[in-house]
């Protein structure tokens, strides 16, 4: 991958992939933290990422683990380092739905929230969340009904609640 | 009132698609990049093998041949085995290493010689005498210590093996005799184990079993989701084996690669590992991180190739 290609993917990537990483996980200044860092290590091994739409799939697996793998250790012992960048952010700012939506995402299985946000945050077909998570297409869409189902209520009792 | 009634779940979905607002990242590609790159320098560097030594070990691609060829030239830099007739007479060892005596009995500490040494000029010991693979250098080239600040050393006992589709082998549990020198970094685990077997045939037979047993492997449904193993075989010399396994997403580009290799030094049989994020693709043995490996690897197998007096 050459320096221009790099760059053009990082630009146009670098959003959406946190967000998906965010609904994932909860915490957008991590998710962009870790988003970050994965960039970092994908310019480092670029030679085994070459392959068109599975280098935002590197991306995501990757910036995923690394923010589980935080979270385990800030758990255990709280270090600094283990920000790769640490800065603070402002995003665009709290969007009701997004807050609603990251926070009934939380309440559920992370096998439904995974798939729930690769389907429909990261826009994967059924076939392409099976590959990337290593299940079966059937076991996706049940994953995928369930979750909209549960999500669905989620949010209802949310807005109730409000 | 709109035609269709609205999705809120729908809705909320669109919300965290819709990135047209959201803010740059915080650092340009141009810095991404630069930490990339400092970020391979230094995994480079850890690995062992400069850019310039792993040119050295694709010219020597031989070096980890163990019979039916003449003997490599060995190499200028890392460890080898001292011959120095006593501990006493070469200053003291640095502290978590000490002298390896090929004469001595061997020391309760499981230590090697960290420093390296002039190439010996003093007769080999017999090669009947027995190889005690806790003084051989198997942490040559690894950090001094492993993440958790706890220094890398050499240790009996049986090694942390190698996984082959759900099955843990090379141990060396049942052996004649077993060492294992380990590096436990955060993204980066290696580990050298050194199994010396009741005579060579034996060894062999666990080579050629394994070499089986990973050809086997291949593409079997033992293998976890997203894993793959690629044989490259005797890519390194007659006595050798060499695999690699990859990991990630199914479908999708590895995130992690082990390399495993094997070498046949007569009645011993070493086992090289290096596993996790910081490894990148080894499929061909020219590939940079086989070729950083196995120059690594070198000053290990020149170490046992001096003790046993052969090669």
């Amino acid at each position: 991958m050459e320096p221009e290609e790099f760059d053009a993917w990082y630009e146009a990537a670098f959003a959406r992939l946190v967000r998906q990483v965010y609904a994932m996980t909860g915490d957008e200044e991590e998710a962009r933290d870790c988003v970050q860092e994965a960039f970092v290590r994908a310019w480092d091994r670029r030679s085994r990422i070459d392959a068109g739409r599975g280098r935002d799939a590197w991306i995501r697996t990757t910036a995923h683990r690394l923010a589980v793998s935080r979270w385990r250790r800030r758990r255990m012992d709280r270090r600094a380092s283990d920000r790769a960048v640490g800065v603070t952010v402002a995003a665009d700012g709290p969007d009701e739905r997004r807050v609603a939506l990251v926070a009934a995402l939380r309440h559920l299985p992370e096998a439904q929230r995974v798939a729930l946000v690769l389907h429909h945050i990261a826009d994967l077909s059924v076939d392409e969340v099976a590959a990337e998570t290593g299940a079966p297409a059937g076991t996706v869409k049940a994953r995928l009904s369930r979750g909209r189902a549960a999500l669905a209520d989620l949010l209802a009792e949310g807005a109730t609640h409000a | 009132m709109p035609e269709h009634p609205v999705d809120p779940l729908e809705e909320a979905f669109e919300s965290m698609r819709d990135t047209s607002r959201y803010p740059l990242p915080d650092l340009d590609p141009g810095t991404v990049r630069g930490l990339g790159d400092r970020r391979r320098r230094r995994r480079r560097a850890v690995a062992g093998g400069s850019v310039a030594a792993a040119a050295v070990a694709v010219l020597a691609g031989a070096v980890l041949v163990v019979g039916g060829g003449p003997e490599p030239e060995p190499l200028p830099a890392g460890p080898t085995r001292s011959t120095t007739p006593t501990p006493s007479s070469t200053p003291p060892a640095p502290s978590g290493t000490a002298e390896a005596t090929p004469t001595g009995p061997p020391t309760t500490t499981p230590t090697v010689d960290a420093t390296p040494t002039a190439p010996s000029t003093a007769p080999p010991p017999s090669p009947a005498a027995p190889l005690d693979p806790a003084t051989m250098p198997l942490t040559a080239g690894y950090p001094d210590t492993n993440e958790d600040g706890t220094a890398t050393r050499v240790e009996r006992g049986p090694g942390p093996g190698v996984d082959v589709c759900g099955q843990t082998i090379l141990t060396g549990r049942d052996a004649r005799s077993v060492a294992v020198g380990r590096f436990l970094g955060g993204e980066d685990f290696r580990s050298r184990t050194l199994v010396v077997f009741s005579d060579e045939a034996e060894a062999r037979a666990a080579l050629e079993w394994t070499a089986a047993t990973v050809r086997d492997c291949v593409g079997s449904p033992d293998l976890p989701a997203g894993s793959s193993v690629t044989v490259l075989g005797e890519a390194e010399g007659p006595g050798t084996f060499l695999w690699s396994q990859d990991y990630g997403p199914v479908g999708g580009p590895a995130m992690a690669t082990g390399i495993r290799r094997l070498v046949l030094l007569g009645d011993a049989l070493l086992v090289d590992t290096v596993d996790g994020e910081a490894w990148g693709p080894g499929g061909s043995a020219d590939d940079e991180d086989v070729v950083a490996t196995r120059e690594a690897l070198v000053p290990v197998v020149e170490a046992v190739r001096g003790a046993r007096g052969s090669g």
